[in-house]
C-alpha cells in the first residue's frame, strides 16, 4: 500500500485533467484540406509533410457509417492516417458527416453510387492516377467492396479492416437481426434518421457492463497520464455518435444481414448486380480475434471470391485492434509492407 | 478479508453478472419482447406524434382513452404477429365498445343539462 502512496498526486491530477477540455487537445489533429463537398459529405486530404519524401503511392480511406472517422486518427502517436502520411503517402478520406433531417431519404445506392463515387473520382483527378489503393474499415469495408465489385479497373488493391462480408456468420449481431422482429420499415418512417442512442444502446448491450470494467480500469492507471489521455480520447469518439440515415439502415439490415444477398450473388445497387467476383485487385483483409460485433469468418468470406486475398489475424477487439498500441503497431507496419510490397510487383511488371 | 481475495471477489462478480445478462440479451423471448416494445412505441409515435413513456405516464388522457390507446396498439401488434382471429375479433369488439362509451356524454353533463332546463 505504502508502495503506492507517489502515484496518489498523479492520480489526482490526471483525473481532474479528465474534467478540462485540454485533455481532448490533438483529437483528430493530422492536418488535412477539404478537397471538395457534396451534400453532407466531405473529401479529405492528408498530405505528407514537408521534409518526407512522397512514396508516390494515394489511399482512399471509406470510413464506418456508424461512427465519425477519426477513430482512424485519434491523437498524435495513435494516428493509422498519421502513420500513413509519416511514410510519404497521399491519404484521402470520405467524411461522411452527420445525417441532416433530409438524410433519412438518402438510400445505400446514394452513398455508393453517388457520393462514393464523386469522392473517389475526385481523388484520382487530384493525384493524378487511374487507380489508387481503397481501404475500409468495418461497414465502410463493406461499402468500399461494394465500389471495389463496381468498379474493379479504378482499384489498385483493396485493405479491409474487420469488415462484414458473410452477415449469417454466427454472431450477437446476426442472431440480433434474425430473431427480433423489430419493424425496418417502421422504424425508418418514425425516425427518419436511425437514432444514434438507439445504436449505441445496442453496441452497449453486447458488453453489458463494458463501462463498470472501463472505470475499473481507469482507477487502476490513473496514474499514467497517457493511458488517461487516451481513455478521453476513446470516451470522447465514443460519445461523439451520429445518426444513420433511415433509408440505407433499412436496405443494409434487410438485405445483407436478414436476407444475406452480398454472398449470393443476389445484392444489387440501383439495377446493377454487386457480383463479388468482378473484384481483381488483390486484397488484405485484417480481423480481429477478439472481435464480436464482425466475427472473423465474416470477413475472411472474402476469400472464397476474391482471387488473391492475403489476412491478417490483430489482437484486440473490433476498436481494440486500430487503438491499442501494440495491435496497431502490427496493424500499421502490415499495411505499409503491403503498400511497398505491391509497388515493387507494378515495378516488377 | 485480504485485498486480493476482495480483488477476486469483485472480479468473479463482475464476470457472473456479464455472463446473466449477455445470455438474457440473447434470449429468444427477451428479444421478442424487447423487439415487440419497440415496434409499440414506434407505432405510439407515429400515430400519436408521442412516446410510449408519455403514454404510460399519461397525464393528459382520460383513463378510457388511454385504455383505448393501449388496445389499439395491441390490436395492430397482434395482426402484425400473426395470432388467432378470435384474439383479433375479440380486441376489435372492445375497441368499438370503448369508442362507443368515450362519445357518450359524460353523467356531469347531463346533470348540468337537466339543472338548465329547469331553471327555464
Amino acid at each position: 500500500m505504502a508502495q503506492e502512496l507517489w502515484k496518489f498526486p498523479l492520480r489526482l491530477r490526471n483525473l481532474s485533467l479528465l474534467k478540462t477540455p485540454l485533455i481532448k487537445e490533438g483529437i483528430a489533429g493530422t492536418p488535412y484540406e477539404v478537397i471538395g463537398q457534396r451534400g453532407r459529405c466531405r473529401l479529405l486530404k492528408f498530405s505528407p509533410s514537408i521534409g518526407i519524401h512522397p512514396s508516390g503511392e494515394a489511399i482512399f480511406v471509406t470510413p464506418s457509417l456508424i461512427n465519425r472517422y477519426y477513430i482512424l486518427d485519434l491523437y498524435k502517436g495513435c494516428s493509422f492516417i498519421e502513420d500513413l502520411v509519416d511514410h510519404g503517402h497521399t491519404v484521402y478520406l470520405l467524411d461522411w458527416g452527420a445525417p441532416r433531417e433530409q438524410d433519412r431519404f438518402a438510400t445505400l445506392e446514394d452513398h455508393i453510387l453517388n457520393w462514393h463515387t464523386w469522392a473517389y473520382e475526385l481523388a484520382l483527378t487530384s493525384f493524378g492516377a487511374t487507380k489508387i489503393h481503397l481501404f475500409g474499415q468495418c461497414i465502410g469495408g463493406t461499402f468500399a467492396t461494394l465500389f471495389a465489385a463496381l468498379n474493379p479497373n479504378k482499384i489498385k488493391s483493396l485493405l479491409l479492416l474487420t469488415s462484414p462480408i458473410d452477415f449469417h456468420v454466427e454472431g450477437t449481431f446476426y442472431q440480433w437481426a434474425n430473431e427480433s422482429n423489430i419493424n425496418l420499415e417502421q422504424m425508418a418512417d418514425v425516425w427518419g434518421n436511425i437514432r444514434h442512442d438507439f445504436l449505441n444502446q445496442t453496441f452497449k448491450m453486447l458488453t453489458p457492463l463494458g463501462g463498470v470494467r472501463q472505470w475499473q480500469s481507469l482507477l487502476k492507471l490513473s496514474w499514467d497520464k497517457e493511458f488517461v489521455k487516451k481513455y478521453a480520447a476513446i470516451n470522447s469518439w465514443v460519445g461523439d455518435n451520429i445518426n444513420f440515415p433511415g433509408l440505407t439502415y433499412k436496405k443494409f439490415i434487410q438485405e445483407l444481414y436478414i436476407e444475406n444477398r452480398l454472398i449470393q450473388n443476389e445484392f444489387y445497387l440501383g439495377d446493377r448486380l454487386v457480383d463479388l467476383k468482378m473484384i481483381k485487385a488483390p486484397v488484405l483483409c485484417f480481423y480481429a480475434l477478439g472481435d464480436i460485433i464482425v466475427p472473423a469468418q465474416s470477413s475472411l468470406a472474402i476469400k472464397e471470391y476474391a482471387p488473391n486475398v492475403e489476412e491478417v489475424a490483430l489482437g484486440g477487439g473490433h476498436i481494440g485492434c486500430v487503438i491499442s498500441g501494440k495491435h496497431q503497431q502490427k496493424f500499421w507496419s502490415e499495411v505499409e509492407n503491403w503498400l511497398t510490397n505491391t509497388r515493387e510487383v507494378e515495378y516488377a511488371s | 478479508m485480504r485485498v486480493s481475495l476482495k480483488k477476486k471477489m469483485w472480479q468473479r462478480g463482475l464476470d457472473l453478472t456479464e455472463n446473466t445478462l449477455e445470455s438474457l440479451y440473447r434470449d429468444k423471448s427477451f428479444l421478442k419482447l424487447s423487439s415487440m416494445s419497440l415496434n409499440m412505441n414506434l407505432w405510439l409515435k407515429k400515430a400519436y406524434g408521442k412516446n410510449v413513456q408519455w403514454f404510460l405516464k399519461g397525464l393528459d388522457l382520460p383513463n378510457d382513452e388511454k385504455h383505448l390507446v393501449l388496445l389499439e396498439s395491441l390490436h395492430q401488434l397482434e395482426s402484425q404477429n400473426d395470432a388467432n382471429e378470435d384474439r383479433i375479433k375479440e380486441l376489435e369488439k372492445e375497441i368499438v365498445n370503448l369508442k362507443v362509451l368515450i362519445k357518450r356524454p359524460q353523467p356531469t353533463s347531463r346533470i348540468r343539462k337537466k339543472q338548465t332546463s329547469a331553471t327555464a
